[in-house]
């Protein structure tokens, strides 16, 4: 059951980069640009992801030779369902001034398709334990995109970056709101959904201009079907 | 010992036939058989979360429904212990239910009634919100408290995202009139928002049939 060092290496590229759900995949978007205002947001919803795809990756994993395969999809969509539940609940409870701005997108991990797909193409192929790193990482893939993408939007929209911390992390988190432009104006369309697809489109560019540049063939981005 | 040595091979056999069958019936039914253990399995351990974080969550909204009174009626403070003396008005339509209120008094004279109450009519399911009013039946303010809206189009109706809800201070069972406590598409005095009617429509008729409830009881203008 052990993993070899090169194979988590490995899952770790294909989730934070050359396979990752956001940035490749394009998908989960919904989630993805309505939720990206500002840092702390992107960085709840984040976490849920993760820690939903995480468990629900070592649950499928677990049962997966007690799931017949005729009906693995409403299985997969049981064992999501009851995870994301259980994610709401806890949130709910635990970090309610969040729960009460990004709580309408959390039954929207259920439909979030880079989860199902996952769990799809890998949980239910492979054993736990790499279905749980490969969880992690497709998770964190996700988050840091997310997280990248709020902390954009909340500079350019307000001038600031890790304002509400404190609704997240506690009271001590209070004054790590930073002012990074004094007597800001604010750029408004960075906020809207328009700005959100905007500088996604700019993300996606700029990764591409990466892979390019990395490898000489030229690579693009695939869209996979969601 | 003979015809016996031959015939429990037999008797095996059979057995063993009857086994394989149930088997066979066994493995059809049993994709059905690990939806519902799943299904199972899963309302156990969401229900088991549930009950695990109700008290917090509980403790959450009364601390939320303290705020809202406190940003209506910025000069009263109350402690999570009155909440307790809230005292429940049995439903009276199917749209609304929930309705509780409770009497803000200055020594002996009723200085306001606070109320929260919950409309089914809602989009997407419940809509809990908060309200005051003045002993002459005029409303203080109406505020959302939970809601399960559509985000960007039903969530207009929280205060934190447009004005819509301030609408309704000042308003009263006579003002506007009975025929025009309604959005403006069903000719009401009342904006709807551009893609999304249900939702004020539903906060409307809450706000109203609340009004008309309280009405009914007597409990705006005099104890009962």
């Amino acid at each position: 059951m052990d993993v070899r060092p090169e194979t988590l290496k490995s899952l770790a590229a294909e989730g934070l980069w050359s396979r990752n759900p956001a940035l490749v995949g394009l998908l989960g978007l919904c989630p993805l640009l309505a939720v990206s205002t500002n840092f702390v947001n992107a960085l709840a919803l984040g976490v849920a992801t993760t820690a939903v795809l995480w468990a629900s990756s070592g649950l499928i994993s677990l049962l997966k030779d007690r799931i017949a395969s005729a009906v693995r999809l409403p299985l997969f969509m049981i064992v999501l369902a009851s995870m994301v539940t259980i994610a709401d609940f806890v949130m709910e409870a635990a970090i309610p001034e969040i729960h009460q701005i990004i709580g309408l997108f959390i039954p929207l991990i259920v439909t979030n398709c880079a989860i199902l797909g996952r769990i799809e193409a890998f949980a239910y192929r492979q054993n736990v334990s790499l279905s749980l790193a490969d969880g992690l990482f497709m998770g964190l893939g996700f988050t840091w995109v997310i997280c990248l993408l709020g902390a954009t939007r909340e500079i350019l929209g307000t001038g600031g970056l890790f304002q509400h911390a404190d609704q997240l992390f506690g009271k001590a988190a209070s004054d790590w709101t930073l002012t990074l432009f004094k007597d800001y104006a604010g750029f408004q369309v960075a906020l809207l959904p328009a700005g959100a697809f905007l500088l996604l489109g700019l993300l996606l560019a700029l990764r591409n201009w990466v892979m390019e540049n990395r490898h000489s063939a030229p690579s693009t981005v695939r869209l996979e079907r969601s | 010992m003979q015809p016996r040595v031959r015939a429990s091979p037999m008797r095996f056999k059979a057995i063993r036939g009857l086994l394989s069958q149930l088997n066979q019936q066994l493995d059809s039914a049993r994709p059905a058989v690990q939806m519902w253990v799943f299904a199972a399995v899963g309302a156990v351990l969401t229900s088991l979360f549930f009950f695990l974080t109700r008290p917090t969550v509980n403790a959450h909204e009364n601390q939320r429904l303290l705020g809202t009174l406190h940003e209506l009626i910025p000069e009263t403070v109350l402690t999570p212990a009155a909440l307790k003396e809230m005292i429940d008005i049995p439903p009276w339509t199917p749209g609304l239910s929930g309705l509780q209120i409770y009497r803000l008094r200055e020594g002996e004279t009723l200085k306001a009634i606070f109320l929260k109450a919950t409309t089914s009519e809602g989009y997407s399911g419940d809509i809990e919100f908060a309200m005051a009013i003045r002993p002459n039946g005029k409303i203080i303010g109406v505020r959302v408290l939970r809601h399960r809206e559509t985000p960007g189009l039903g969530d207009w109706i929280e205060s934190v995202r447009s004005n819509w809800i301030l609408a309704f201070e000042g308003k009263s069972l006579e003002d506007p009139l009975e025929m025009h406590w309604g959005v403006r598409k069903d000719g009401g005095a009342f904006d709807q928002f551009t893609g999304a009617t249900i939702t004020p429509r539903a906060v409307v008729k809450g706000v109203h049939e609340t009004l008309k409830r309280l009405k009914q009881q007597g409990e705006t203008l005099e104890e009962p």
